[in-house]
């Protein structure tokens, strides 16, 4: 037995040997205490997950149901001394760790000079720490080091035991410099200097490379990075200045253009003023520097005199990738007549884009001589930022806007396959539908219904619709990872490869995730609450058809035009329109919003209800704890949606009509976006995490049939994770060089949200003690969750230690960490979710044997994806990587992409499971309505539930509400009826969705009049919608007494 | 909790599980609260407008400053429409409550004039700042300047577009349940914009003056 375990373990031993983790064994001493850092955290919460792991199978075996000697006590449910230990055991954990942490970011600040230069060696006041300059251009590095005079490309060289000071700053977009055997990362933006402090102590040539995604030349932005002997690294300095050629403004400009895995070149003499130049991105001949901007700025502006001088200033816009406005600004008076201009011959050279996009190439740009600049009085015509229409009086243009036959991608065969697959698919699927006549039945009992329950359902077959979509963009991710190596370039290009990325997170997060957790709330709440509908069931149908909007405009981005290739946060500079000309970035920006409104008024809905619409006698304290969860998500939903409108707003003005908010240039600042998008984003995790955390919570209850343990700290944990979702936000960029006091506090209150995380975790397992646990497939998701959910916990808390995030920020550590909390935690509590209340939505449970072939292959498949890719990340392999050099990283890919393939059967599975139970409905069927021997309100009703929910509205005593029915002799009452009033069904939601539709389409392709058309028709039909005030009706009384006594008779014939 | 629940019923032997006499729910019980929640997250977008601009309010680009651009007294008139349009609202309200149309909608008419000149005299500071070069292009701080008072403005232009939808409704249905909630949805609405603009007014034109 032994001898085969250690077979079996061999393998993966020699793998672990062979990986060279450089993470864990760096060979600078900044890096080294980062590592340190790592391990001390890790032990210090394994104190607490090594327990939590080991009791959480304990009492699973222990409390299974076929242990009848085990003690049952289904009324326990609370214990002080028990609850003061599981707050005070993570408290205490967090208390040292966050005393680590305050002290260990404030010693590692990449901003503060060192303090040793290894254990035990302090730094000699006489060493002079090296100065490098740095620059990350599009798409390669660019080194200065001002004391020697010098300069390199994708080559960097420092002396052994020699501090060297970083100056960082990029000529474009945001990068990240990052080299792991020398010290953690730090950003590289546009117009700001970033610092870093670090030292080599052994010779040798290492890694460096970007970590942040910078666009299509991103994977070839690696450098070598050399610790050399002093003696070595003189005479590497002096080589230099023998050999190489001068650095001037010219040549660097020349550099800055875009450009794909640069060899290394050698500069001998350097601009002195170059990297301050690059800095204040005034390299340019008359460009005012950013330095003499903020200045004028501190004293009040130029005032009036100054508001034409708009050239001086365009730092971005009619220069880089080839991205354009409009037509450039033309002088009419003045000097700078656009003929003077134009006889201008170095700046024409200077200012011609590489490429100019075709759709935009109207906006090509004329050269202006350089005295016109600065303090011209030249006038600009007010048309320079419209968007090109105006002056192409071309009527194709004017119909089609910038979509012409090029936008669709019948070029490329892997599309035009998926195309014809769809196209095929959806074409039988109609065919059915008319076939066998259902679209009347569709849209009559379910488009245009409002009855929460038939919404709810539709949540969650957009979710899983799309969850195929998203899984296919993964599936591509791992197969390119996997491929891409020993110089192949994978089966997919840049252009593919970013959009797919990109969309995959999307889709996940906003199309996946969203619908699923928004579809479970509206189903459940309302039955849970005791309620017929929600507060406002218009508009939770018109919510469910904004949501599906803006997956249709996702999915139709596929087949016209493309997707954006940003990153699914889409940071600017890179998502601004002089980076992403394309419409890719539109279709995000309007899928986002449509959806967005969706979401934010489902968030309202649902609010309302809880707050407004409980059934007597149910007070706060008696709501069930998932619709405790449910209220807390709707409250960060409308707290957080808002501000992801708002900044999405904001970049749409940047990119149609040319303000600056985001911007490099006029004074925009693209880190008002990383900060907001944040201010939203982080609340979003949580958003998503909450109910599935209700659900655990509901399905561990009835599954070891025994009350909640410790109900109210529960309440009180989830509110805390809710306040605290907004005072974390800065952890997801301490890279960005914030000082250590910031860092510190981010990262404090983020590890904090894991004590009342962790207090949930120790409820769930005291929920198990002296029950009876029947593992049917939610506990099965439940108990896969514990166990994989604390090790993503851990990893969290990790990477909140600021230190030990500079080496694992952006890496495959941190793709990792998010998926396992995401598909550990939010897609294993939607599973156990849609399992637990499958039966009360369809009156027959989902067939178990398929069931459990998607649970297994699921979880060993997300292992298998997974921690391979937490392996990788401390090798120092970061994320949206398209290709890959060391060739030792290849085996780790190929058993990532094992792992999807695993994860893809499961899917499969599900949906089998799924066509099965159909087939089997009738052998699955639940009469009672109470498959699992509930204990909330929604297993008192009909499965499925009538229209009306409750025919008498329930009155509640114990949070268990049914259970306490249930054991208090509550009696079905089959008589005294009345008629119903309910909501009345509408097809405002669809009309408005569609119209919503093409008006996005209309705004991402530039077609102006069909916007405006489709504008205005949503104001019409807003407006009218609201002259119907025939909004609701009663159901008849005969048509209640039909259903409940058909009811009535299939109880009677159960206890027969 | 789950004790306290059943001792006090565990005197009364059968406890009441259900409703047996019930009334229809109220329609448009939780309007109130639901606009409120939704006036709370519009409240969420100035928010953000707001920080930005207190972030990019001071770049001016090496351009025009508010002192050079905003003229107090035209916003001081502009303000005084937008105050006066509440208290107009007010009124609206007061004779709603005694049922008397005429009067209403007289009052909310009122109210929408105020509203108009409110909108047309910020078209005019805008076309004239425009005019003049001061574009949202022109630097960080034009651009969070238009797109936060512009905003509003935005929402006011709705807020009239929902009285004169509300004014139709009222003179054809007249003050019904489902009108007088849409009248106070609507006076909730008024009354935010004009906290907003107060905002406004106090950060974005009398502090720029100052800085």
């Amino acid at each position: 037995m032994n001898r085969l375990l250690a077979i079996a373990l061999l393998p993966l031993l020699a793998l672990l040997s062979a990986c060279n983790a450089v993470v864990m064994s760096p060979s600078g001493d900044v890096a080294v205490q980062q590592r340190d850092l790592v391990i001390v955290s890790t032990v210090l919460m394994l104190i607490i997950i090594i327990p939590v792991m080991f009791l959480t199978v304990f009492f699973a075996w222990k409390y299974r149901q076929s242990n009848t000697s085990a003690t049952y006590d289904p009324e326990w449910d609370h214990s002080t001394q028990l609850e003061l230990i599981i707050w005070a055991a993570p408290l205490l954990i967090i208390i040292c760790l966050g005393a680590v942490t305050w002290m260990a970011t404030h010693l590692l600040d990449p901003y503060r000079p060192l303090g040793r230069i290894s254990p035990g060696k302090a730094v000699s006041q006489d060493v002079k720490p090296l100065q490098v300059e740095v620059v990350a251009l599009d798409w390669k590095w660019l080194f200065i080091y001002p004391e020697y005079g010098v300069a390199t490309v994708n080559e960097l060289a420092a002396p052994v035991d020699r501090p060297i000071n970083f100056r960082l700053t990029s000529s474009a977009v945001m990068n990240s410099f990052y080299i792991p055997a020398l010290a953690g990362q730090i950003y590289t933006m546009p117009g700001m200097q970033t610092k870093l402090s670090a030292v080599i102590n052994h010779p040798g040539m290492y890694q460096g490379f970007s970590a942040n995604y910078s666009g299509a030349g991103f994977s070839g932005m690696r450098f070598a990075f050399h610790g050399l002997p002093d003696a070595e690294f003189d005479k590497w300095v002096s080589d230099l200045k023998a050999k190489g050629s001068a650095l001037d403004r010219e040549t660097y400009l020349q550099l800055e253009r875009p450009s794909e895995n640069v060899p290394v070149q050698h500069y001998a003499s350097v601009d002195p003023e170059l990297f301050s130049a690059v800095l204040n991105r005034c390299v340019e001949r008359g460009k005012m520097c950013m330095s003499e901007m903020d200045a004028i700025d501190a004293k009040g502006g130029l005032g009036m005199a100054g508001i034409y001088n708009v050239r001086a200033l365009e730092y971005d816009k009619y220069t880089r990738r080839g991205a354009v406005f409009g037509p450039e600004p033309t002088f009419v008076a003045g000097i700078c007549s656009t003929e003077e201009a134009l006889q201008s011959g170095i700046n024409a050279q200077l200012t011609t884009p590489l490429n100019t996009s075709p759709v935009l190439g109207a906006g090509l740009p004329r050269p202006v001589s350089p005295h016109c600049s600065a303090h011209s009085a030249g006038r600009r015509i007010p048309e320079r930022i419209e968007p090109d229409m105006f002056d192409n009086p071309d009527l194709i243009k004017l119909i089609f806007g910038r979509l012409t036959l090029e936008s669709f991608p019948y070029h490329e065969p892997i599309l035009v396959a998926t195309f014809a697959v769809v196209a095929l698919g959806g074409a039988l699927l109609v065919g059915l539908l008319t076939y066998y006549r259902v679209w009347g039945y569709l849209w009559h009992e379910w488009f245009t219904s409002v009855d929460h329950k038939r919404i709810g359902v539709m949540y969650m077959v957009l979710g899983i619709v799309m969850l195929l979509r998203g899984f296919s963009d993964a599936i591509m991710i791992r197969l390119q990872q996997a491929m891409a190596f020993n110089g192949s370039d994978g089966y997919l290009p840049a252009h593919h490869f970013d959009q797919v990325f990109t969309a995959h997170g999307v889709i996940m997060i906003f199309f996946v995730a969203m619908p699923l957790v928004t579809g479970l709330m509206n189903f459940v709440v309302p039955l849970q609450i005791g309620a017929r509908d929600v507060s406002f069931p218009f508009l939770n149908n018109f919510s469910f058809w904004m949501t599906t909007a803006g997956a249709i405009l996702v999915m139709m981005s596929l087949f016209v035009g493309e997707f954006a290739k940003t990153g699914w946060l889409a940071y600017p500079p890179l998502s601004n329109i002089g980076y992403s000309p394309d419409a890719g970035m539109d279709y995000y920006i309007w899928a986002l919003q449509i959806a967005g409104i969706g979401t934010l008024l489902s968030g309202v809905n649902l609010v309302a209800t809880i707050v407004k619409m409980r059934a007597p006698g149910m007070t706060m304290m008696k709501l069930p704890i998932f619709t405790w969860t449910a209220l807390c998500t709707n409250v960060l939903i409308v707290a957080a949606f808002p501000v992801l409108t708002a900044v999405l707003a904001l970049l749409t003005l940047d990119r149609y009509i040319g303000t600056n908010f985001f911007t490099n240039d006029f004074g925009g600042n693209p880190m008002m976006y990383v900060n907001l998008i944040w201010i939203w984003g982080h609340p979003e995790v949580y958003i998503l995490i909450l109910p599935a955390f209700g659900i655990f919570s509901e399905v561990t209850s009835t599954f070891a049939g025994k009350r909640l343990f410790g109900y109210t700290s529960m309440v009180y944990a989830t509110i805390v994770i809710t306040i605290l979702a907004y005072l974390v936000w800065l952890h997801h960029f301490f890279t960005m060089g914030s000082g250590a006091s910031v860092n510190s506090f981010f990262g404090i209150t983020t590890m904090i949200i894991s004590i009342p995380t962790g207090a949930k975790i120790f409820n769930w397992l005291f929920t198990m003690y002296r029950g009876r646990i029947r593992f049917e497939l939610p506990m099965m998701w439940t108990i896969a969750f514990m166990l994989t959910f604390v090790i993503g916990g851990m990893t969290g808390v990790l990477l909140a230690v600021p230190p030990a995030d500079f080496v694992l920020h952006n890496s495959l550590f941190l793709v990792a960490h998010f998926h396992n909390v995401i598909i550990g935690g939010v897609l294993f509590g939607l599973f156990a979710g849609i399992y637990y209340w499958f039966p009360k939505a369809f009156g027959f449970r989902l067939d178990p044997f398929w069931g459990k072939m998607s649970f297994w292959f699921w979880v060993i498949g997300f292992y298998f994806a997974f921690m391979p890719l937490y392996v990788l990340g401390l090798m120092g392999v970061t994320r949206r990587l398209r290709t890959f050099e060391d060739p030792s990283l290849q085996i780790w890919f190929i058993i990532a992409g094992f792992g999807a393939f695993l994860v893809a059967l499961g899917i499969l599975s599900f949906l089998v499971q799924i066509y099965v139970s159909i087939r089997n409905r009738e052998a699955l069927r639940d009469l009672t309505g109470d498959p699992w021997d509930g204990r909330t309100l929604e297993w008192a009703t009909a499965s499925p539930p009538p229209a009306y929910n409750f025919a008498h509205t329930p009155v509640i005593h114990d949070l268990d509400a049914w259970y306490d029915m249930k054991k208090r002799g509550y009696v079905r009452p089959t008589e005294g009826f009345r008629a119903i009033h309910m909501p009345r069904n509408t097809g405002t939601g669809v009309i408005l969705a569609v119209l919503s539709i093409i008006f996005g389409f209309a705004m991402i392709w530039y077609i102006w009049w069909l916007a405006a058309v489709s504008f205005v028709a949503l104001l019409v039909v807003t407006i009218a919608h609201t002259f119907n005030y025939n909004r609701d009706f009663h159901i008849p009384l005969d048509e209640v007494v039909k259903s409940e006594n058909e009811r009535t008779t299939m109880l009677a014939g159960l206890a027969r | 909790m789950s004790t306290t629940a059943s001792a006090t019923h565990e005197s009364t032997k059968t406890p009441v599980f259900y409703l047996k006499d019930e009334h229809d729910h109220a329609e448009g019980g939780s309007t109130m609260f639901g606009f409120w929640i939704y006036l709370m997250s519009d409240c969420l977008i100035f928010a953000v407008l707001f920080a930005t601009y207190g972030v990019l309010g001071g770049n001016y680009a090496a351009g025009p400053a508010p002192k050079d651009l905003f003229d107090l007294p035209l916003v001081a008139i502009n303000t005084s429409m937008l105050l006066f349009s509440s208290i107009t609202y007010g009124f609206a309200m007061l004779t709603m409550v005694k049922g008397k149309v005429g009067a209403t909608q007289g009052w909310l008419a009122l109210t929408g004039l105020f509203g108009v000149a409110f909108i047309c005299i910020e078209l005019y500071e805008f076309a004239h700042m425009i005019h003049e070069g001061a574009t949202p292009q022109r630097s960080a701080f034009l651009s969070s300047f238009f797109t936060l008072v512009g905003t509003h403005g935005l929402h006011v232009t709705v807020g009239l577009i929902w009285l004169v939808t509300l004014m139709v409704q009222v003179a054809r249905y007249g003050l019904i349940p489902a009108n007088t909630r849409r009248l106070m949805c609507l006076s909730m609405f008024w009354h935010f914009l004009d906290v907003i603009w107060i905002g406004v007014f106090t950060f974005v034109y009398l502090m720029g003056m100052l800085r």
